[in-house]
């Protein structure tokens, strides 16, 4: 019988794996129908704009490259396949071709924003608690100070405090950037941590530490708030305390409880609040990475819209729309793993 | 109360220390950042943008010139902190007395980093691939706009012996030696192209001081020494150039330690530097210019009157106190001063007089009709640090004498591409100086053929014959005194008809660690590293 | 909280009302730079919050800053809301392709983030504040629908209104009298919400440069503008972000019911 019921739940998450896929080829239509209308709507010469120096042989040869004399469908047509082969053509500012820079900016701002998802849900975690085990006092409130903070203080303004405090005032922290020059550069995933990690280099961990943690604890507010809030909502339901107390009849001591079952059960409201605010967790960290000048795509991505850079615009959107797209998607998968009667976030209460 | 109870008790905080811990997690790397080293093997600079390009003969910004600054050299240099030539890697030049031939003798025993020796067949490879459409190494991708604009004049270049190159005028250009000082004629090895191709662009091999390493995009370029250097070898084991885009935090950078000079800073956040022992200004006069132009395509402005009333308004001194902090001075001429052609007796053609203006204005009521355009950018530069800031102090000004100004504002590019097609009525534009003349200042803005759409330098789209005609001659002579007064002549020409409006030159400034030696300012705002070196406090 | 929350309520609609003000009296113009003399001089008797970089009065750019903000914020959340309620009429009343087509868009379009929204919509518009509004009402259109559809779907098939159905009413007396008292207090949170999240968002795009005039006053591209005076002058760059803060702390602490 429990075989028939894995079964069963097999079969459940394959059916939401294909619906997933199908919603993800569905982003990918209406995302890049959306943003080739933007970029052709672009008022000038679609050649110039692409061109740092446009002198004729040049505009020649970029016409034909692009196919702007053919229909738009065609020209629509060609922007995807090259999306999906991969060449995304060259940065109007550095010359460099968009791929290498993605390559490098991506893993960037991917570090930033699960460490500040990692960081969010335990504070989150810990206000909720703390302000539940302490039902009034100094705790209490503080606990529920920051999920108010996180809402509601602009990050961009909360950088430049952290800045202020943090690196003029105490000098424990640099002011900007994400690597020390000064040591050498640990090469590999993009990912510092893991790459000085498989280098061995403690120093080198400290540093990209170091540099990770104005940014990070900046960004780490807002998803802190989120899991607060939701995990206070959830704690005011009666049932979740009738389950406590009978766990406690049972003679399950108490971290046992908090810990293990009721995190459990938690679990997917979180993944779910945090995986559907993904998006403005991105957003966050556009504005973060403005403030810190960390070197991800939310700063390039700004730059490129800024100086009219069409191919990286193009590309680089489009690619962080599926992005968005698929850790939500990852995280509506992993709720509906741990709580299977938990409904699609577009049906979704909350 | 037995153990159980007990750690019961203290386990109800366990969350909330495990929350805390994690915060440590992020302090491990955390040390209070030392501030003072005692010769630090690698020197960090840090600068507002990237560089684009490292192909001295391709380039345009001043990043990327600073950049190749370290890994390059020409055959002539000029003197440090001067505008004097000296020879360089060549070891000794002639000049023919009809000015149409110069001959450089190479100096011996030079290499390339990748170890190509200098002599007169691999120097010819920096020239003629700018000079030579069908060279291979001509690529399709660069557009050698310097080599159209400084050595139009150059026919042939060639060997004339193993060590000996001569290039060959079409005409007399007495400011070609100068030019070839400047950053297109810097020399990069041709084995480095047979090896890479195009990637050259992105690894740059010359004969300088340092050597190129490698380059994270938007971040930094690292440098290190080059160990056989034909000259005095430089002080650091590495040189790393970084990109920090916001000020702020480039400041901040630099008062904590990590970083150990930097350029670009708005002035008025130097004010809190001023005091401060640790840290030395350095800051001269540039050789650059911030205007208006006054597009020609604007029929309402067309009137000389309304010209000379606009440039009236404009309090140019609030301009250089506001939005530069002292650090420049009010432009009088489209000319650097000291420049060539400097008219020096007389009163400046422009003074600051709104009442004059506004009564100038009231003859012209259509003006009000709609708002006077003016156009701005937003990514400083170096003749204007804080476009916004000006643009929005020309917009006051102009308000008092009662026009309507409507700010238009767009990115660097954007900005350039409408300049470059007279799409405006007011734009705010600046040149820097390249070599020290004052063709390369007046041709630029004034010539009728630099006024072609698309590629314009003559952004006002002026043209005038007279004009024209002065400055064709001015480049062609050779004696001082008869440049002075052809330049002084077209000097009159322009305070008649204003189709150019300059506003400030701005001051050179570089932020150095007080224990810097040795390092000097350049009159072409070149920055050199190979020189400097550090005594502790 | 509940003591408080009336307190609080009327503290915000104040607060409001007061960045309001500033779009009609400040006492100096925050455009003009009369004071050009005494720039970055502090406060004192007859500027109250000093004087800017270029000569102006700050006090009165701080007040009309906030009154741009929060006018544009509410512009933001009135063009979200006609949009959300034309959709969700659409969906309600529409056939069974659109009540299905209709909650899968929302679903795809609330993955986006707002400023890659606004980002995109910048990408053909040239910058400027009705931009930013735009952008800001288009972002949050997936959050005010799925809301305001719970919201209707809750109180729409509730027993009192069937009842009231039953006993004859008509439809506008069923929207007028007995469902729009009970929405009202929800709809008013939902809108305070949406209120916050739409003077973050446009305080943050205008903060990244693009809201075009360089001298235009709002708090977040006050902010950027005098963001190089950090060390010189720090309160001109604390001020914009302490208002700022205390307008959405307001906002947020008024709110009767947490989403």
């Amino acid at each position: 019988m429990i075989a028939a019921k894995q079964e069963h739940k097999l079969k459940a998450f394959l059916i939401e794996l294909l619906h997933k896929v199908w919603l993800l080829l569905l982003v990918f239509f209406i995302a890049s129908v959306v943003i080739f209308t933007a970029v052709n709507l672009v008022p000038g010469d679609p050649v110039s704009l692409r061109l740092k120096n446009p002198d004729p042989e040049r505009v020649v040869a970029i016409r034909a490259e692009l196919g702007l004399d053919e229909p738009l469908i065609n020209q629509y047509l060609h922007y995807i396949t090259s999306f999906v082969r991969g060449d995304w053509g060259d940065s109007l500012i550095t010359g460099q071709t968009v791929r290498e820079e993605i390559s490098e900016y991506f893993p960037a701002t991917l570090e930033l924003a699960f460490a500040a998802l990692f960081l969010g849900v335990f504070l989150g975690l810990g206000a909720a608690f703390s302000a539940q085990w302490f039902k009034s006092g100094l705790w209490h409130n503080t606990a529920l100070g920051l999920g108010a903070l996180g809402l509601t203080v602009p990050i961009f303004w909360l950088g430049f405090l952290f800045i202020v405090v943090g690196s003029l005032w105490l000098g424990w922290f640099p002011s900007g950037g994400r690597i020390d020059f000064t040591l050498p550069i640990p090469q590999g995933s993009g990912f510092l941590i893991f790459d000085s990690l498989a280098v061995g280099r403690l120093d080198m961990l400290g540093s990209t530490f170091q540099y990770l943690a104005l940014p990070v604890c900046c960004l780490s507010l807002y998803p802190a708030a989120l899991v607060c809030g939701v995990l206070q909502a959830r704690f005011a339901d009666p049932r979740l305390h009738t389950l406590v107390r009978a766990l406690r009849a049972k003679g399950l001591n108490e971290s046992r409880i908090w810990l293990i079952h009721v995190l459990r059960l938690l679990s997917a409201a979180i993944i779910t609040v945090v995986g559907t605010n993904f998006g403005a967790l991105l957003g966050g960290a556009v504005l973060t990475e403005s403030v810190f000048s960390w070197p991800g795509m939310g700063r390039y991505l700004v730059e490129a819209v800024l100086n009219r850079d069409l191919f990286v615009i193009e590309n680089g959107l489009l690619l962080i729309i599926l992005l968005a797209y698929f850790i939500i998607s990852t995280a509506d998968l992993l709720a509906f793993l741990s709580n299977p009667t938990v409904r699609r976030y577009y049906d979704s209460t909350s | 109360m037995n153990i159980i109870s007990f750690l019961n008790a203290h386990l109800r905080c366990s969350p909330v220390i495990i929350a805390a811990a994690s915060q440590i997690f992020f302090l491990t790397g955390c040390s209070r950042i030392d501030e003072s080293d005692t010769h630090p093997n690698t020197f960090v600079f840090a600068r507002g943008s990237d560089a684009q390009k490292l192909d001295p003969a391709d380039i345009d910004d001043g990043e990327s010139v600073n950049t190749l600054a370290q890994i390059c050299e020409g055959l002539v240099r000029f003197k440090s902190g001067t505008l004097d030539i000296q020879p360089w890697l060549a070891r000794s030049y002639t000049i023919a007395k009809d000015g149409l031939s110069y001959t450089f003798e190479l100096r011996e025993g030079v290499r390339f980093h990748d170890g190509t020796p200098l002599n007169a067949k691999t120097a010819l490879f920096t020239f003629e691939r700018q000079l030579d459409a069908t060279h291979p190494a001509h690529f399709l991708k660069a557009s050698f706009q310097y080599w159209k604009n400084l050595f139009q004049e150059i026919k042939t270049v060639r060997a004339t012996g193993p060590m000996t190159i001569e290039f060959k005028l079409n005409e007399p250009n007495a400011s070609i030696l100068y030019s070839l000082a400047t950053f297109p004629a810097w020399l990069i090895s041709p084995l480095a192209f047979e090896s890479h191709g195009e990637a050259i662009v992105r690894r740059p091999i010359g004969t300088g001081p340092y050597r190129f390493v490698d380059w994270k995009p938007n971040q930094a370029i690292i440098l290190e020494k080059n160990q056989d250097y034909w000259g005095a070898q430089a002080s650091f084991e590495r040189l790393v150039l970084r990109t920090i885009p916001d000020n702020t935090v480039r400041l901040l950078e630099l008062k904590a330690g990590k970083i150990h000079a930097l350029d670009g800073l708005q002035p008025a956040e130097l004010v809190e530097l001023f005091n401060n022992n640790k840290y030395t200004i350095h800051s001269q006069p540039g050789m650059n210019v911030g205007y208006i132009a006054i597009s020609n395509f604007a029929k309402r402005l067309r009137s000389p009157a309304i010209r000379r009333a606009i440039a009236m308004a404009i309090d140019r001194k609030a301009i250089v106190d506001l939005a530069l902090d002292g650090f420049a001075i009010v432009a009088e001429y489209p000319i650097p001063p000291g420049f060539l052609g400097e008219p020096d007796n007389g009163p400046p053609p422009i003074s600051h007089n709104p009442e004059a203006a506004r009564i100038i204005l009231n003859e012209y009521p259509d003006l009000l009709k709609r708002p006077i355009e003016l156009h701005t950018f937003t990514a400083p530069r170096p003749y204007f640090p804080d476009p916004l800031k000006i643009a929005s102090l020309i917009r006051n000004d102009l308000e008092k004498v009662n026009l309507k100004v409507e700010i238009i504002t767009r990115d660097f590019k954007s900005h350039l591409v409408a300049a470059r097609r007279g799409n405006f009525e007011l734009a705010l534009l600046g040149w820097s100086g390249d070599n020290g003349d004052p063709d390369n200042f007046l041709a630029t803005f004034f010539a009728s053929w630099a006024a072609v759409e698309d590629s314009a330098t003559n952004i006002s789209f002026y043209k005038n014959k007279a004009m024209d005609k002065l400055l064709i001659t001015g480049r062609q002579q050779t004696d001082l005194k008869q440049r002075q007064k052809t330049y002084e002549q077209a000097m009159l020409i322009w305070a008649r008809d204003l189709p150019l409006i300059p506003l400030i030159h701005t001051e050179q400034i570089v932020v150095t660690r007080s224990e810097v030696t040795g390092f000097q300012l350049q009159k072409t705002a070149n920055l050199f590293f190979g020189p400097i070196g550090w005594q502790s406090l | 909280m509940n003591r408080f929350s009336t307190i609080f309520e009327y503290a915000t609609w104040s607060a409001l009302g007061l960045s309001i003000v500033g779009l009609f009296y400040t006492p100096y113009n925050p455009m003009e730079q009369d004071f050009r003399n005494l720039a970055f001089s502090g406060a004192s008797f007859s500027h109250w919050f000093g004087i800017d970089g270029l000569g102006r009065d700050f006090g009165s750019r701080l007040w009309r800053g906030a009154g741009n903000t929060v006018a544009m914020a509410l512009i933001a959340l009135t063009l979200n809301f006609i949009i959300a309620l034309v959709l969700l009429s659409i969906e309600q009343s529409g056939s069974r392709l659109l009540r299905h087509v209709i909650p899968l868009g929302i679903g795809i379009w609330v993955a986006v983030p707002v400023i890659l929204i606004g980002l995109v919509i910048m990408v053909f518009l040239k910058p400027s504040a009705g931009t930013l509004i735009i952008a800001v009402s288009l972002g949050n259109v997936p959050l005010a629908f799925r809301q305001l559809r719970i919201l209707w779907i809750e109180q729409r098939y509730a027993l009192y209104v069937l009842a009231t159905e039953i006993l004859g009413a008509g439809r506008c007396h069923l929207l007028a009298y007995t469902l729009w008292p009970n929405l009202r207090p929800d709809l008013l949170g939902l809108a305070k919400l949406i209120l916050a999240i739409c003077v973050l968002e446009l305080s943050g795009l205008a903060f990244l440069g693009l809201i075009g005039d360089p001298d235009f006053p709002e708090l977040g591209a006050i902010l950027k503008q005098n963001q190089a005076y950090l060390f010189r002058n720090p309160m001109l760059v604390t001020w914009p972000g302490l208002i700022l803060s205390t307008l959405l702390l307001l906002v947020h602490l008024s709110k009767s019911r947490s989403y």
